[in-house]
């Protein structure tokens, strides 16, 4: 039987098929179409404004370690004008962060990238070790998502970042999307599909998602041709998660339909609120650290205070109108 | 120990519902008062109208709910309130099974559920070349969505042709929620709106669905209390294949539901927050409100005989040319004049 021929050159012989599409394609094609796309990405939503820092957060995942290669790539071949930082989170998690960091050393050197390393411990007192062993794995992710949050703001601040560009692909907004209609959380179900978001939001630093309509399947091939230096090992806190349930599900509708993760995000686009229900919130700074806040405190000494007494953590549920994992 | 039902507090609650244990009797009060209060809310019962009665898929949920009418219309000893009193008339589409249907059976088990509480029956037919057109679509979950809105079209054009202003049908409360997330992952997010409201205009015809606070474990416990769970020839979803987005998303639903009984409602509380919108058109294939006005389609369903141009939603008109486009075009014609052209009045007006 002959060798399959690739569909877009018809030159080379095809060794892989494209997640996203079926199509069976040369290596050449996988990344001219892999970046080409990213581009599309960065074009049609704007992402980006020649002359600006651009702070990639970097953990020393597939994803980041994808997203730090196209874009210096992109940058240079399409001349975007950007200057790049990487700014990278320590959760003081022992056999997992300090493995990923050192990739992210790896990247920095590869790359020829400032990096800017912020810690738990620095910021808060905290690693994400001291926080499961008071609080066990029930609601960890919860104090990890908030203080990571806060931590790589603070990171592109201290490198004078204009704009946050982090690795969430396809596969995580489709996540996110299922998972905010069975936590009942409207507000983030409205704005989760944006590839920019914050850019309106008090003195909070926009986040974009160049990776907005990438496959996490074709970032791990891409990786893979491209023999990227990355670590390759999941978080030991999160197979508690709840986004588990959801991960599971759009890994089985993918199988049934590729096309069925890009379809999430586009329902997700169409998702509209009614003026009369939204109430837009007025920001201003925590009294404590003097982030960014709508409420006296925010979110992270909110949690903070919770770890520090020997009260059960409500996450803030007094204090903000944000509903719990269990939507009630 | 032996429970008290929590709302007579007389008889033995044998049933454990959300709010507490019930007692047989009590717990089909409470069912019925739950449709009644969406009837009424929503006008959809009016006294003395004539209302048609969606029993697509023939299954549990359709046998309740002809029961519940039944019981709406008659006076019982704890009823204080003048009953209800409208004519209803049970119309069922025979579906064969290719189109995931139930076929002869299907209409026969509804047609003695009808006769069981005398109310009239009406078959609807679909068209022969609607039937092939749908069978030829190779997409599992297109001919599944495209199943679905032609059921809807013709049911829609039947209760039209009865006089009648009202059609119920018995999507519950878990239905709506595996259909939120199954539109969400088909790409047609911007139907969900229209699909979780209590009633949904569709011209002169309103949709409307009296179970929508009742999960689907609720209902088939009213069914069983009611005897009429015989007459259920179809499971209680809609009979999609195992390896569909649709089956998908209802074993995701229903196994999160086991976790966390609160699944559903959430999901239905969180997508009637979503905003309607008002100027999209109908699909005349799909048979769901997410066509935006100035859209250009690539392909569009002509009505028969005539040049109006009628758009498809971006769905249905994103489809591969050598597989199912020419008979998603053919489904729309056949729906196009009789659906389309009534419920956009505002189409021939923006062109």
């Amino acid at each position: 039987m002959a060798p399959k021929l690739c569909v877009l050159c018809a030159a080379s012989r095809a060794c892989l098929r494209r997640p996203k599409t079926s199509e069976a394609i040369c290596k050449e094609c996988f990344y001219s179409a892999f970046e080409d796309e990213i581009h599309e990405t960065i074009v049609n939503e704007n992402l980006f404004k020649p002359g600006e820092k651009i702070a990639v957060g970097a953990s020393g995942g597939k994803d980041s370690t994808v997203l730090v290669h196209v874009l210096k790539l992109l940058n240079e071949r399409y001349e975007y004008g950007l200057d790049l930082f990487l700014v990278s989170v320590d959760e003081g998690i022992k056999g997992y962060r300090d493995d990923s960091l050192d990739a992210v050393k790896r990247n920095q050197q590869e790359y020829e990238l400032p990096l800017k390393i912020v810690s738990y411990s620095e910021l808060y007192g905290w690693t994400m070790d001291q926080i499961v062993e008071k609080i066990g794995k029930k609601s960890n992710c919860t104090y990890c998502g908030v203080f990571r949050r806060q931590a790589l703001d603070r990171g592109a601040e201290y490198v004078g970042a204009d704009k946050i560009a982090t690795g969430h692909n396809a596969d995580d907004i489709a996540e996110t999307v299922i998972m905010n209609f069975l936590r009942g959380d409207f507000p983030r179900l409205i704005r989760c599909s944006e590839a920019i978001t914050g850019d309106s939001v008090g003195d909070s630093l926009p986040r974009v998602k160049p990776f907005k309509y990438t496959y996490e399947k074709e970032i791990v091939l891409y990786a893979h041709y491209k023999s990227l230096d990355y670590f390759a090992t999941e978080c030991i806190y999160s197979p508690e998660a709840f986004r588990g349930h959801a991960r599971q599900f759009i890994k089985d509708i993918e199988v049934a339909r590729a096309r069925s993760i890009v379809d999430t995000i586009r329902s997700a686009e169409k998702f509209r609120t009614d003026p009369r229900t939204s109430s837009e919130q007025t920001l201003g700074a925590c009294v404590n650290c003097g982030y960014m806040t709508s409420q006296k405190l925010c979110k992270a000494c909110l949690l903070k205070q919770s770890l520090e007494s020997d009260q059960k953590p409500d996450q803030g549920a007094s204090q903000t109108k944000e509903r719990g994992y269990h939507g009630r | 120990m032996e429970r008290k039902c929590g709302k007579c507090k007389t008889e033995e609650g044998t049933i454990w519902a959300t709010d507490g244990a019930r007692c047989e009797d009590c717990f089909c009060v409470v069912t019925m008062h739950s449709v009644k209060v969406i009837l009424s809310r929503n006008r959809l019962a009016m006294f003395k109208s004539r209302i048609c009665v969606s029993s697509n898929p023939p299954s549990t949920s359709s046998a309740a709910l002809a029961s519940i009418l039944d019981e709406c219309l008659k006076p019982g000893p704890k009823r204080k309130a003048s009953r209800m009193s409208f004519e209803v008339i049970v119309l069922h589409v025979q579906l064969p099974t290719e189109l995931f249907g139930s076929g002869e059976k299907g209409k026969e088990s509804m047609e003695a559920l009808a006769k069981l509480y005398g109310f009239e029956f009406q078959d609807v037919q679909l068209k022969e070349s609607v039937v092939t057109s749908l069978k030829s679509i190779r997409d599992l979950d297109d001919r599944i969505d495209l199943v679905q809105g032609a059921v809807r079209s013709s049911l829609i054009e039947k209760t039209k042709a009865m006089n009648c202003s009202t059609l119920l049908v018995c999507a519950n409360a878990t239905n709506l929620a595996v259909d939120v997330i199954a539109k969400t992952v088909k790409g047609r997010g911007g139907a969900i709106p229209d699909e979780v409201s209590p009633a949904m205009e569709y011209g002169s015809v309103r949709i409307g669905r009296p179970f929508m606070e009742l999960s689907a474990r609720h209902v088939t416990r009213y069914a069983r209390l009611r005897r009429v769970e015989k007459y259920a020839v179809s499971t209680e979803f809609f009979s999609s294949p195992d390896s569909s987005l649709s089956q998908i998303a209802e074993n995701f639903v229903l196994q999160l539901q086991e976790m966390q009984p609160s699944t559903s409602t959430t999901v239905l509380r969180t997508a009637a927050k979503l905003r309607k919108n008002e100027a999209a058109l109908l699909c005349p294939a799909c048979a769901s409100r997410d066509v935006l006005i100035g859209r250009e389609a690539d392909r569009s369903g002509k009505s028969q005989g005539s040049e109006d141009m009628h758009p498809l939603c971006e769905v249905c008109s994103d489809k591969d040319m050598n597989t199912s486009s020419e008979n998603v075009v053919e489904v729309a014609q056949a729906f196009c004049r009789a659906t389309v052209k009534e419920f956009a009045p505002d189409a021939e007006e923006q062109e």
